[in-house]
This record gives structure tokens, sequence and C-alpha cells, in this order.
């Protein structure tokens, strides 16, 4: 056994306290003095650059969607579809999901069957007829399904 | 007030609906602030319980409905307790007044501060937020929330298999009770709530430590645990989904064993109880608690403790019906009951051990470079001789470990991504343990003040009893 005096393990403990608080410390230091505190506009900011632009294009899209409505996500790319179907679950608790592709993979026809509404990311798909477009955001467009208009 | 205020106070009420605890003979008479936060995880249990129980009776959730029965609780035990002190004084009624010297106080207390500040922004400016709390965490609390109850059919629903419906419940009931008092999910602020969690944890460490060695040293060490923890969370994107109540659950379950001293006649109440809690929030939880309580009974057998066998029974009984519990629901719900595995437990593959173990040790290193591991180790081989004391926590961070390796090894593909995504986070546990054994093991224990106050206690109870 190592003999260390009490007061030396005391301060050895403490010592490393710091030196492990060196790692955060120059993580912050590296960053522009400007942006080490900016509110965030969406919870993956400074995690994800692609679920953040998911994200913030749901969010934007959350008043076109109403309660009990049913709704599908479309992207051009189905890892980004899968993204923001997870997603779109849970920013519109009060809406019916229903997916337009599952873990990259075809749903069969009747499981795509309803959607009264569009969110098609980045407007980049087109919509199947019967639908008209009523919102842009920035990160996409919004369509609504025809016969749905009052 | 804000959404996200609302949403960050109802998680710290949580402490009021577990205060019941805060009257058990084997907390009372540990500080304020330590028995606040065992309330904070017993509540956080108490409210998971209620709200299960509620959505098999059909009750709808709501703050009322939910906060009745656990306040009435409280009321009951406070009055019960409130008309005089227990009869039979715990050990830890024998610590001395909490002392530490200034600079030790000081110091520590920086480190925390500043720990707690980088966890704080970090989380606060959506650096630290854990892509699955959007992905299912936060989506079934809000989908929770909006259905005042379980929402079994979503659960059961082909399509959401992707949101782990066979995870337990603990911390999906606890954010849906926030977003029920917030009216929404705050989705940037919610992931706010890690701190709380290791906030809460930090004085039960401490009062545990202080069981074993110096208020000194119990702050030193104290002060390095939550500092490596408060970098581990922000490092591994752990705002928002279960790691920092797993974390608080195992940390203080384990603290509190591996701070049982030989002759010592001791309460498992706690320990038993977040264990249950451990086997609430996460799959891994109940790995977790077969490994500490194998590891606190390997202790007491090794140290020939009276009662080993008999002291060990709280500590599988809870856990056990707390996972039983959860199974039943999932049955009763018309559920799948049970856990989805990752494959027969012996299909694995050994073609990528080699990447496998890179990838293993390079997302081990919390944030440090490795330092938050390597310092505690170090005390821990300098003092192998008083290692027995450290076999709980050190006996469960290996053998968590190898639980995870065991997983990966199910991954017929590279397991490096999957394990660069998870393992910094599902290891922190391990890495609570190990810095809390190497606290006890390095330190000088505590003078016996305890046992010369305990030996006019006339009735002790026995090891393990509850």
């Amino acid at each position: 056994m190592v003999r260390v005096s009490s007061d030396a393990r005391i301060g050895a403990w403490l010592l490393a306290s710091f030196l492990l608080l060196l790692f955060p410390f120059l993580s912050w230091l590296k960053m522009p003095p400007g942006e080490r505190a900016i509110a965030p506009d969406t919870p993956m900011d400074r995690v994800s650059g692609a679920l953040s632009e998911e994200w913030l294009f749901l969010w934007h899209a959350k008043g076109a969607v109403p309660r009990k409505a049913a709704f599908s996500v479309l992207a051009s790319e189905r890892p980004r579809e899968m993204n923001l179907f997870m997603m779109a679950i849970g920013l519109y608790p009060y809406a019916r999901p229903v997916p337009a592709s599952y873990f990259g993979g075809d749903v069969p026809s009747q499981d795509r069957e309803g959607p009264d509404y569009l969110l098609v990311f980045r407007c980049e798909v087109p919509p199947p007829p019967g639908f008209r477009l009523i919102q842009t955001n920035p990160g996409g467009c919004v369509f609504k399904r025809n016969s749905e208009v009052s | 007030m804000k959404p996200a205020a609302v949403f960050l106070i109802s998680h710290a009420a949580l402490a009021l609906f577990g205060f019941f605890v805060a009257f058990h003979p084997a907390l009372v008479r540990l500080s304020a602030l330590a028995r606040a936060a065992a309330a904070f995880g017993a509540g956080a249990i108490a409210l998971t319980v209620v709200a299960a129980l509620y959505s098999l009776a059909g009750i709808p959730w709501s703050l009322a409905a939910l906060a009745a029965p656990l306040l009435a609780l409280t009321i009951f035990f406070m009055a019960r307790t409130g008309r005089g002190r227990p009869a039979v004084a715990p050990p830890l009624a024998a610590v001395p007044r909490f002392s530490p010297s200034p600079a030790v106080a000081l110091l520590a207390g920086i480190a925390l501060f500043l720990a707690f500040l980088h966890l704080t922004l970090s989380l606060a400016t959506s650096s630290s937020t854990s892509a699955d709390f959007l992905f299912f965490w936060g989506v079934k609390a809000a989908r929770f929330a909006a259905v005042r109850g379980f929402d079994v059919a979503l659960l059961g629903w082909h399509y959401f298999g992707h949101a782990a419906p066979d995870y337990p419940p603990l911390v999906p009931v606890v954010q849906a009770w926030g977003v029920i008092a917030a009216g929404e999910m705050p989705w940037r602020r919610a992931p706010l709530a890690a701190v709380i969690w290791l906030a809460a944890a930090l004085p039960l460490v401490l009062a545990f430590l202080r069981r074993r060695v110096s208020d000194d040293s119990a702050l030193a060490a104290t002060g390095f645990w939550g500092t490596a923890m408060a970098i581990s969370l922000a490092r591994s994107l752990s705002g928002g989904n279960a790691e920092a109540p797993l974390l608080f659950f195992e940390a203080v379950a384990g603290v509190s064993l591996l701070a049982e001293r030989e002759s010592e006649v001791s309460s498992r109440f706690l320990p038993a109880l977040f264990l249950a809690g451990a086997v609430l929030t996460k799959v891994e939880g109940l790995a977790a608690a077969g490994l500490l309580v194998a590891g606190a009974l390997l202790r007491d057998l090794l140290e020939r403790r009276r009662g080993a066998i008999r002291g060990a029974i709280p500590l599988i009984v809870a856990p056990a019906l707390a996972l039983a519990g959860w199974f039943a629901f999932q049955r009763l719900s018309g559920l799948p009951a049970g856990y989805v595995g990752h494959g027969p437990l012996f299909a694995l593959s050994y073609d990528s051990l080699g990447s496998l173990g890179k990838a293993f040790l390079r997302h081990l290193d919390a944030g440090t470079l490795w330092l938050s591991w390597i310092f505690p180790l170090l005390f821990v081989f300098a003092s192998f001789r008083r290692l027995r004391a450290g076999v709980p926590g050190l006996l469960f961070a290996a053998g968590l470990l190898l639980f995870f390796a065991h997983d990966y090894m199910h991954d017929f593909e590279d397991p490096a991504v999957r394990i660069g995504w998870t393992l910094p986070r599902v290891s922190q546990p391990a890495l609570s343990l190990v810095i809390l054994a190497a606290a006890v093991v390095s330190f000088p224990g505590r003078e016996r003040t305890a046992d010369r106050v305990r030996s006019s206690i006339p009735a002790a109870r026995p090891a393990g009893a509850a």
C-alpha cells in the first residue's frame, strides 16, 4: 500500500477536480465569444445540424396541423424522412401520424392511407394529386387534402 | 410563468411526493438537503407507480389526481413520526455534525459550481441534448400527457417500434408530469432537468461518504464525483434522456452500500428503493441492480459480516417487485410483456472484437481524456489492501462494462458507430461507482464514533433491516 497522508490525498482529489475542469474550459474557449451563450433555436443546435434543420421545419409547421388531424411527413431522403416521422409524433401529440416510409423501407399502402396533411421537408417532394399548399416555411411546405377544405 | 420554468419546477416538486420517505428511520437524521434529495427520488418512483395504477384503472392523469395520494401519504407519515423520534436511532445519527475545513469546502464548492455551470450552459445552449429525447423519451412524455395516461395504443403500434416501447416507464411518466403542469413540452429547455437529477445526488453522496470517511475526505471525493459526472453528462449528450435519473438512482444506491462499515448495523431501505428506481428507469438498470446486489453480498461474505444473505434480501426483492410490476402492467395493458433483446444470448460476433475493443476504449474518455477514470483507479490500485471495501462499486463497474461489451458483440456489422453513440452515456454509472469505490478505499476510515454511540442503543436491527 502506498502511504500518503490524508491531507495529501484530499489535496490530490481537489486538484484532480480542477484538472478535469480544464477540458470543458478549453472547449468553451474554442468557441467564438459571441456564440457561447446563445439561446438555441432548436434542441439540437450544437449537436446535429441535420436534426436541427428537421426539427425547425416541424416546429414552424406546427400551427398548420390541427388537433386530431392525420398527417404524413415526406422527404427526398429516407433517413431524414424517418427522423422527421419520429420527431413529429412528439411535436404533434394531438395529431395522428401516418408513416410514409419506415426505417428506409416502404410501408404497405393500407398503412400509408388517410393523411389530411402532408409536411414536405424542403418542399422537395411533389405532393400527390388532391393536396393544396397551405404553408411554406424556411424548412419546407405543408399541404392539405382538398376534400378537407371547408 | 414560462412553460420551461414550470416543467423544471414540477420536477423539483417531486420531493413533496416522496417526502414520506424522509420520515423513514433510516433517513430521519440525515441533513435536510439529503432527505429532500431522497424524497425527490422516491417521489419519482411513487409518481410512476400511481400513474401506472391510474392508467390501469382508467383514471385520467391530472396534477390534482396524481398529487393527492402522494401528498396524503406524506402527511400521514409526518403526523406519525412527528410525535417523537424513532425508537431505534440509525447509525447515521452517530455521525458528528458536518464540519469541513473552510479551504476544502471552498475548493470543492468552486469545482462543483464550475462543473454545474458547464453542464447547465451546455444543456441551455442545446449542446448536450440527446437525440433520443426527440425520438422517443420526450415523444412518449408528450403523448402520455396528451392522452392523460399511458398511450397504450401508441406503445403497441407497429410504427412506434423505434421508440423502444418496452423500456420502463419512469422517465416518460416524470416528463409527462412536467408537460401536464407546463401545458406543453418545452423541447429546448426540458433537457435542463438533468441538472436537477445530478444536483439531487450530491447531498446524498456526501452524506453517505461521511459515514465512512472524514468530512474533508467526503467533500473532496464528492467534489470530484460531481465534477466528473457533470462533465460526462454534458459530453455524452445526456440531456432529456434517462441517463441522469439512472445515474442518480445507481450512484445513491451504490454509495449507500459502499459506505456501510464492517460492524455497522445498517438499514438497506434506501438502496433497495433506489435499485427499484433504477429498474423502472432503464433496461440496464436491471443488470446494474443485479451487479450491485452481487457486489454488496460478496463484500459482506469476504468481510464475514453478520447477516450477509439476509441483508441482500431487500436489495433483491425491491427491484424484482419493480420489474414484475412493469411486466404486469404491460400484460394487463395488452402489450407484449418483457424486454426485447438484441439477439440470442450467445449469438455473438467475434470478427469485430478488435474494432469493438478500440472503440470501447476510445469512447470511455468521459470528456476528460480518461482522467476521470485514471485518477480514481490509481487510488484503487494504491489502496489494494482495503480493496474489499470497494467491491460493491468495482464489481458493479466491471460487470456493467462487460454487460455492454456483450451487448455490442451482438452486432454483426462493425459496432464502432453504436459504441460511439451509446457508450459515453451508458458507461456513466460505472464511472460513478469507480469514483465512489476509490473514495471509500483510499481514505482512512472515520473514527468509530458511531460504534460507541450505538453501543448505548438497546435494540439495534440486524443488517438489511428495512
